[in-house]
């Protein structure tokens, strides 16, 4: 699969060569977006990579393909999905990728299938079982990674509770994350219910309770969303939860 | 290979690690050169795909996972197709619904969203907003070639198509992209917001 960059089949790119003003600027904006400086941190440490700040920045003005480089970054909002809190603390715990098949069918080739961390893709099971380590279960203690400072973050985090529970936990809040993103918020409900009653002191709680609110939301139970919203916005004014959960439910935050 | 059995070392602690240090270093290093040159080009094509930002870093991750797994099979001078393509299987592989944006949603309500294209980031909801309505399957590739600059080559390789259905498919999403941004144009103009 060698690829030569001389391109001559394709004619000019459209901003260079017969845009109007409007199509020039929506496309030079969409070339310019850049993912915040938090979202880009979360996956490199996610990926074990400690790379210079430095690097990064070079790397994101570079990468900026727009006809004139942007001098701000734009719009990417910095809240946290909870897949991306919960993939960091799932990668430091099982410290391995989890195989599991892709089932994109359509898109079958001879290409191996990707190979994605179960915590991530974890197809809202009955139990929480969707991660199933490649290695041995290790313990907080034996994730070693000496030239790694995010690592050794990980290992911060994941210092307060058992690699046991904080996998069952993260099974718990995947699957429900993957109901409410299916539409099964009644599931989601019941599995949040389930959290709750298991890990009173658990890690996850802000994103157990966003997805509620996402679920009651969905469920028409707007009073109840809102009410949970305000009382979560409250809580919590500066986590990245707090501007999803505002979106969700109109709530405003402060 | 080499990529998975270093991710799983990790939670063995030092004595693998110090029994194969020579391979790791060099893939680690390559892994972080792939990462700071393409994530932002992996997070920002998903992002035409209509996903959120913190989606688009979800799949951007799981695309790295993917090439840190096979990084031996990756050509250097295909890199970006590599990434470009696992990530569409990624975002395949999320369902459409999770992936697209919802097409049914009234235009000109989204338009009223993105009030004026002086802001950038209202700029770039338009581009989606427009990117929405162009098929799928054209306007990947679309994105590709006009948003991420890359060669109708790597475009062929990243999604195993002919490069004469690359061409067709960037001529065709082009018309479709143009009747829509000057629906959109119109529209602003009516609402006097353009």
């Amino acid at each position: 699969m060698t690829v030569t960059p001389p391109d001559s089949r394709l004619p000019s790119r459209l901003r260079v060569v017969g845009a109007t003003e409007l199509e020039r600027r929506v496309l030079d904006a969409a070339s310019r977006e850049l993912p915040s400086v938090e979202l880009t941190r979360k996956m490199q440490q996610a990926l074990g990579l400690s790379i210079a700040a430095s690097a990064m920045t070079a790397a994101a003005v570079k990468s900026s393909s727009g006809a004139a480089m942007a001098t701000t970054a734009t719009g990417a909002p910095a809240f946290a999905w909870p897949a991306i809190s919960v993939g960091v603390l799932a990668l430091a715990v099982t410290g391995a990728v989890v195989g599991l098949r892709s089932t994109a069918g359509h898109h079958a080739t001879s290409r191996p299938a990707v190979t994605v961390p179960a915590t991530v893709l974890a197809p809202a099971p009955a139990a929480p079982e969707p991660i199933a380590a490649l290695s041995p279960t290790p313990t907080a203690r034996t994730v070693e990674r000496p030239t790694s400072s995010s690592t050794r973050a990980h290992r911060r985090a994941v210092a307060a509770a058992t690699p046991s529970d904080l996998r069952a936990e993260i099974a718990l809040v995947d699957a429900a994350r993957s109901a409410v993103t299916t539409g099964a918020d009644d599931r989601a409900l019941s599995l949040l219910n389930r959290y709750d009653g298991s890990y009173r002191a658990g890690t996850f709680h802000p994103e157990a309770t966003a997805l509620r609110i996402e679920a009651l939301d969905h469920l028409g139970r707007t009073a109840q969303a809102r009410t949970l919203a305000e009382r979560f916005i409250a809580a919590h004014p500066d986590s990245p939860l707090a501007e999803r959960v505002a979106r969700v439910t109109g709530v405003a935050t402060r | 290979m080499v990529g998975r059995l270093r991710l799983v070392e990790r939670t063995d602690g030092g004595r693998q690690e110090a029994a194969t240090p020579p391979r790791a270093e060099p893939d680690q290093a390559r892994l972080e050169r792939m990462f700071v040159a393409h994530h932002v080009m992996v997070w920002r094509t998903m992002r035409r795909r209509g996903l959120s930002s913190d989606a688009a870093a979800d799949v951007t991750q799981q695309t790295f996972l993917v090439a840190a797994e096979r990084l031996g099979d990756i050509n250097p001078d295909s890199e970006r197709a590599f990434l470009v393509g696992t990530a569409m299987r990624v975002a395949h592989s999320l369902g459409r619904k999770t992936v697209r944006w919802q097409l049914e949603e009234d235009m000109d309500l989204r338009v009223a969203d993105a009030r004026s294209t002086s802001d950038e980031r209202a700029a770039v909801q338009l581009c989606d907003l427009a990117l929405s309505k162009v098929d799928p399957d054209l306007a990947e590739v679309f994105v590709m070639f006009e948003l991420e600059g890359l060669s109708s080559p790597e475009i062929a390789a990243s999604l195993e198509i002919p490069l004469g259905t690359v061409a067709s498919r960037l001529r065709r999403a082009r018309e479709q992209f143009r009747v829509v941004v000057g629906r959109l144009e119109l529209t602003m103009r009516r609402e006097g917001t353009a």
